[in-house]
């Protein structure tokens, strides 16, 4: 196995880990069967029908269409129960599932396998500093890459826990002439442009 | 940073050709890059063995493992930032219309 490949596995493990345990709003069931929504919209299929109704739609539109999403789609599920709090945390687990799949496939391995959910409760602790600053949830500054997830506890680490393995360090983002395995920094941001172009995303 | 990285090594940068997907956009193998990112995103399972030999024949295989990587990563990315409304950097306006695309009026700072 490649120095490459024995990263990604340790990836997996540490975010699996996280998905079944229980989370800020979700127990660890709910948490997977948010992964598994996803996954299954990405699909094409419909969805286990084990969630709350603002929940699976909000997965399964961050899986397959964020970039139609809204200011009136977030208050409407947070009229129908879910919280903004609990949407970042849904987005959390979304995002970081869909980039361990696509690596999975793009690496020529299965799918990584959804975990059994650990017992417990959701610890619902809230972030006093975030608030709306430029974007549409709560976030602590204004919103950016580096806040996205900050409106939950450890929400920034699980982002950068994925970011700093397949893509750069925070350190080497301003480099230029950066060089990864082989890839320099043009054929990595090719890459990434690439990817937001059929992401319809203008990041 | 693409344009960035290009011009620290003395290459330029054809913005259109990223999103067209056809002619060279100036970034050494950059045809096998997009053919191997598009199977990935999109989950092509026809495109994908192709694309990823080529990509292997062209980078290597650790190379390739990255760009794929890389590809995964801006899946999350992606998502995070449209999901939550951050606002385009107004910097970002001018390449974009280079690329012959518009900003949405909700994403526009």
């Amino acid at each position: 196995m490649t120095a490459l490949l024995t990263a990604f596995d340790a990836l997996v493990a540490r975010q699996t880990a996280a998905l079944a345990a229980p989370g800020i709003w979700f127990t660890g069931v709910e948490q997977v069967a948010i992964a598994r929504e996803a996954r299954a919209a990405r699909a094409g299929r419909p969805g286990a029908a084990d969630l709350p109704n603002a929940v699976a739609d909000a997965s399964r539109r961050i899986a397959t269409e964020a970039w139609t999403i809204r200011p009136d789609d977030i208050a409407a599920w947070a009229d129908a129960g879910l919280r903004a709090e609990a949407y970042v945390e849904v987005l959390s687990i979304v995002a970081r599932w869909t980039a361990l799949d696509t690596a999975a496939f793009g690496l020529a391995l299965d799918d990584p396998v959804l975990p059994v959910p650990l017992d417990g409760l959701p610890s619902r602790a809230v972030v006093p500093d975030a608030a709306i600053d430029q974007g549409w949830v709560p976030t602590v500054g204004t919103a950016h890459p580096l806040t996205a997830l900050t409106a939950i506890p450890g929400g920034l680490e699980l982002q950068f826990d994925v970011h700093d393995t397949l893509y750069l360090s925070i350190d080497d983002m301003g480099d230029p002439l950066a060089v990864r395995d082989g890839a320099t920094r043009a054929q990595i941001e090719l890459a990434a442009a690439r990817t937001s172009y059929l992401n319809e995303c203008f990041f | 940073m693409l344009r960035a990285s290009l011009h620290e090594t003395g290459q330029e940068l054809h913005t259109r050709v990223i999103k067209e997907g056809c002619g060279t956009c100036g970034v050494p193998a950059g045809n096998d890059i997009r053919a191997l990112v598009d199977a990935c995103v999109l989950r092509d399972v026809d495109e994908y063995p192709d694309a990823r030999v080529r990509a292997e024949l062209r980078l290597g295989r650790d190379t390739a493992d990255r760009i794929v990587m890389v590809a995964a990563n801006f899946e999350m990315m992606n998502r995070l930032l449209d999901a939550i409304g951050v606002p385009v950097a107004a910097a970002t306006t001018g390449l974009a219309a280079e690329m012959g695309l518009v900003i949405p009026e909700h994403l526009r700072p």
